[in-house]
């Protein structure tokens, strides 16, 4: 049962390269919110060295030096570019799961399995040529393989020009292969778990691919236990389609500058819970508590550090974002203590359902669930029309001091009106 | 000497019955403790947190050292006698602040706080209801609505039991908000009108203690503390300061009935109950002439069908309930046979015991 994994190349950086193809060639970063550290690094700049994660002050002058491009995270283009990729990607298979913002499994079942590697090429083609955005492709017989495949595909570890197939590889060169990958580069095999692996002598991917399931399993977890299957072409992740509803969803910005007073605070908490409740609705979910959290900046050593977080749980679940702002406030003015430089707030919808299935109540007033739901509708339709943010709940605040540093943001190519690319 | 040779079941019992309360973590080192008072050859033991105070008591203990009083973890000495053989004499010293617990050839050392720190009930009985009550006709009633009870709501006042004495008779209501049972007792006579809200801990404390005979209990209803006097325990609680819903409201009155034998349906819904969702717990109730069909299906698209041979004659129905609500109610209800009675598939359903106005289930239905 061969499939695919189709990943896009350093994919922030390649959104901003579409619509401004001077990048092209040119070391480019994406920067997180806040312009804080390094997201995402084209080709040029991990060549100079730079890390994931790299803070943006540590390497502004090797930037100046080498004429890196920064640019502060725009999600909201990268969000759109990510659904037209996955869009095309979709006509390739009938079975597709979307796993992250860059990345989906495509099932193969039944292709011819000597054409793979021609197929993959024609996938890189139509979404380069349609989109302008780079793909590389993994081929192989598990999930866990293709991601492996991919990884080999990204570093031209078999065969070049971005395509990797497994099923072509004998037994002999498959050994080679495996014998020269870090271990740490499976799926779902991380630092903690690449470091207990080191004492087992287990340091490349044939060794744990060949390792004694049991005592692997004993030693970690069942679920270690299904990589070493699935490195032994056994499937035992089956593939997610439609994907599984967002069990909870969390919104949270880091302050452009410090905050210390409560209102400034419940400015950004009912701005945050405003934009989670959104989510929440198009999801058509409701949710039935609201964590919310604050926290000071860690990297401040002098400072006072404080942080902390409270779930407010509702008297049954909701989408109404009045009820939602109404639950984080109570809970932010429960942990708020002043005194302190908050530098981030959070807010995290908790135990969704979807809204069809919630259970009806003894003591339920229908009139009012009326009402709160026609509300909610004129706002989304409003802001849907209008432009985010058009209408919303006053406590958030009109000027908002506290708004998250973007300096470098790229404009909103294909969601804006006003900021459209203009050719000539 | 505090305590001597005395039979481990019989310091054993009281422990048992006033560790109840005492919570696994508290904020009050004292409060894991049991105060035990000896005064002439009355031994007292006292636990609480803060909330409700249970107080048992051995009048006949044969001890003839002198009074004192002591508190010590409670767990740990219950769990010391548990283990320690049965049939063995168990001897207790304060020494320099410390219990000696002597049993055979064993010794434990434990740690005490004083008796004077230990924070009693303060009790506020003053113009209490008094009402007394069989305990084995009282332990029936709670037992056919605490299931109901919410659990950790932040409608407070639906942690708990709703106990109405209303002229003669006595009415105990619980619900979640998704469900409500009711139950009702006619009293030895009339009182005064009288409505509290007994908290959750209060009364699944109440449950394990009472007896099933025809001894009586008395309670003491004042206005924010209920005092329970029964087989040598005193229990007091407060109650829960709230207005609880109003429950008559939403007991339905319909005409479109169903009887079924109570234990066919309870075990063809425990069979369907498998295959519902393990989060929904949906069910599906089919209602055509004379059969009943019971659907389940999970998210892996299994399914689970029963069809039931029924009396039934009304409208066709097509309606969902979370089974659990359903296995509540039934596994709790016990008659023979249950009258099911629907309104339309978006109201609630009404359980009942035919030729019983005493007991009423209601639960409301949900999409599937």
């Amino acid at each position: 049962m061969p499939l695919a994994l189709v990943d896009c190349n350093n994919f922030y950086v390649s959104c901003e390269r579409v619509f401004n193809p001077r990048l092209e060639g040119k070391p480019v970063v994406v920067l997180s919110n806040n312009d804080g550290v390094a997201v995402a690094r084209s080709n040029e700049v991990k060549a100079l060295g730079i890390k994931m994660g790299e803070p943006w002050f540590k390497m502004e002058k090797i930037a100046r030096q080498h004429g890196i491009i920064a640019y502060s995270s725009n999600y909201t283009l990268y969000g759109d570019l990510s659904a037209r990729v996955m869009s095309i990607l979709s006509t390739f298979s009938p079975k597709q799961e979307i796993y992250s913002i860059d990345e989906c499994f495509l099932d193969l079942d039944g292709f011819d399995p000597q054409s793979l590697m021609t197929y993959g090429q024609i996938i890189r083609q139509a979404v380069k040529q349609s989109l302008g955005i780079p793909v590389c492709v993994g081929i192989a017989d598990t999930k866990t393989l293709a991601k492996l495949a991919n990884h080999c595909a990204k570093k031209g570890l078999a065969g070049a020009d971005g395509v990797c197939d497994f099923g072509r590889l004998n037994d002999g060169e498959r050994t080679v292969l495996f014998a020269s990958i870090p271990v740490g580069e499976v799926w779902g095999v991380g630092r903690r778990i690449t470091e207990k692996l080191l004492t087992m002598n287990i340091t490349t991917v044939e060794d744990l691919r060949t390792a004694n399931l049991e005592r692997i399993q004993s030693q970690f977890s069942v679920v270690l236990g299904r990589t070493v299957n699935e490195l032994n072409a056994i499937p035992c992740i089956e593939l997610e389609e439609a994907g599984t509803p967002r069990q909870q969803i969390m919104v949270s910005r880091s302050f452009g500058s410090s905050v210390t007073c409560l209102a400034d605070l419940s400015e950004s908490v009912t701005y945050f819970t405003t934009r989670a409740a959104e989510k929440l609705r198009h999801d058509g979910s409701v949710a039935a508590s609201v964590c919310v959290y604050i926290r000071t900046n860690p990297f401040k050593e002098d400072d006072p550090q404080y942080q902390r977080s409270m779930i407010v749980p509702l008297s049954r679940p909701s989408d109404d974002t009045t009820k939602l702002v109404q639950a984080a406030l109570a809970g932010l003015k429960a942990i708020y203590r002043s005194g302190y430089n908050y530098k981030k707030t959070g807010v995290l919808l908790m135990g969704l359902q979807p809204k069809a299935t919630i259970q009806p109540a003894l003591f339920d007033d229908p009139l009012e669930q009326a009402k709160s739901d026609s509300l909610m509708h004129v706002m989304d339709a409003i802001n849907k029309k209008m432009g985010q943010g058009c209408v919303g709940i006053a406590a958030s605040g009109i000027r908002q001091r506290w708004a998250m540093r973007r300096e470098r943001k790229s404009p909103n190519y294909t969601t804006d009106w006003n900021e459209l690319p203009v050719a000539g | 000497m505090f305590i001597k040779n005395i039979d481990k079941d019989v310091l054993l019992k009281p422990l048992q019955i006033v560790t109840g309360v005492v919570e696994r973590k508290q904020p009050l080192p004292i409060l894991s403790n049991v105060l035990i008072e000896k005064t002439d050859s009355r031994l007292c033991f006292v636990a609480t947190d803060l909330e409700i105070q249970i107080t048992t008591q051995l009048t006949d203990a044969d001890q003839k050292g002198p009074d004192a009083a002591i508190t010590v973890a409670a767990k740990k000495l219950q769990e010391i006698l548990r283990v320690v053989p049965d049939g063995s004499k168990v001897s207790l010293d304060i020494q320099d602040s410390r219990l000696q617990v002597k049993v055979n050839k064993s010794r434990f050392s434990l740690q005490t706080l004083p008796a004077q720190d230990f924070p009693k009930v303060q009790e506020q009985l003053e113009q209490a209801e008094k009402i007394e009550v069989e305990q084995g006709q009282l332990k029936k009633l709670f037992g056919m609505v605490q299931y109901a009870m919410a659990q950790q709501d932040i409608r407070y006042y639906l942690n708990g039991v709703l106990l109405v004495i209303d002229g003669a008779s006595l009415k105990l209501v619980a619900t979640d908000g998704h469900r409500l049972a009711f139950t009702s007792t006619m009293l030895d006579k009339e009182y005064a009108k009288k409505e509290i809200i007994l908290p959750r801990k209060t009364v699944n404390e109440l449950i394990k203690l009472l007896g099933d005979g025809k001894e009586k209990i008395l309670f003491e209803l004042a206005e924010n503390q209920v005092r329970m006097t029964f087989s040598d325990i005193v229990l007091t609680s407060k109650v829960i300061d709230g207005k609880f819903p109003d429950y008559e409201r939403v007991i339905p009155n319909y005409t479109n009935h169903l009887e079924m034998d109570r234990l066919a349906i309870l075990q063809a819904l425990q069979r369907a109950a498998i295959l519902s969702n393990e989060k929904f717990r949906g069910v599906r109730f089919v209602l055509t002439e004379k059969n009943l069909r019971i659907i389940s299906s999970n998210s892996e698209q299994e399914e689970a069908q029963e069809d039931m041979e029924t009396d039934y004659h009304g409208i066709a129905l097509d309606i969902g309930f979370n089974v659990n609500y359903l296995l509540d109610g039934l596994n709790n209800a016990t008659a023979q046979t249950v009258t099911f009675s629907f309104g339309d598939p978006n109201s609630s359903i009404l359980i009942t015991v035919p030729g019983n106005e005493e007991f009423k289930y209601v639960v409301m239905p949900m999409r599937i």
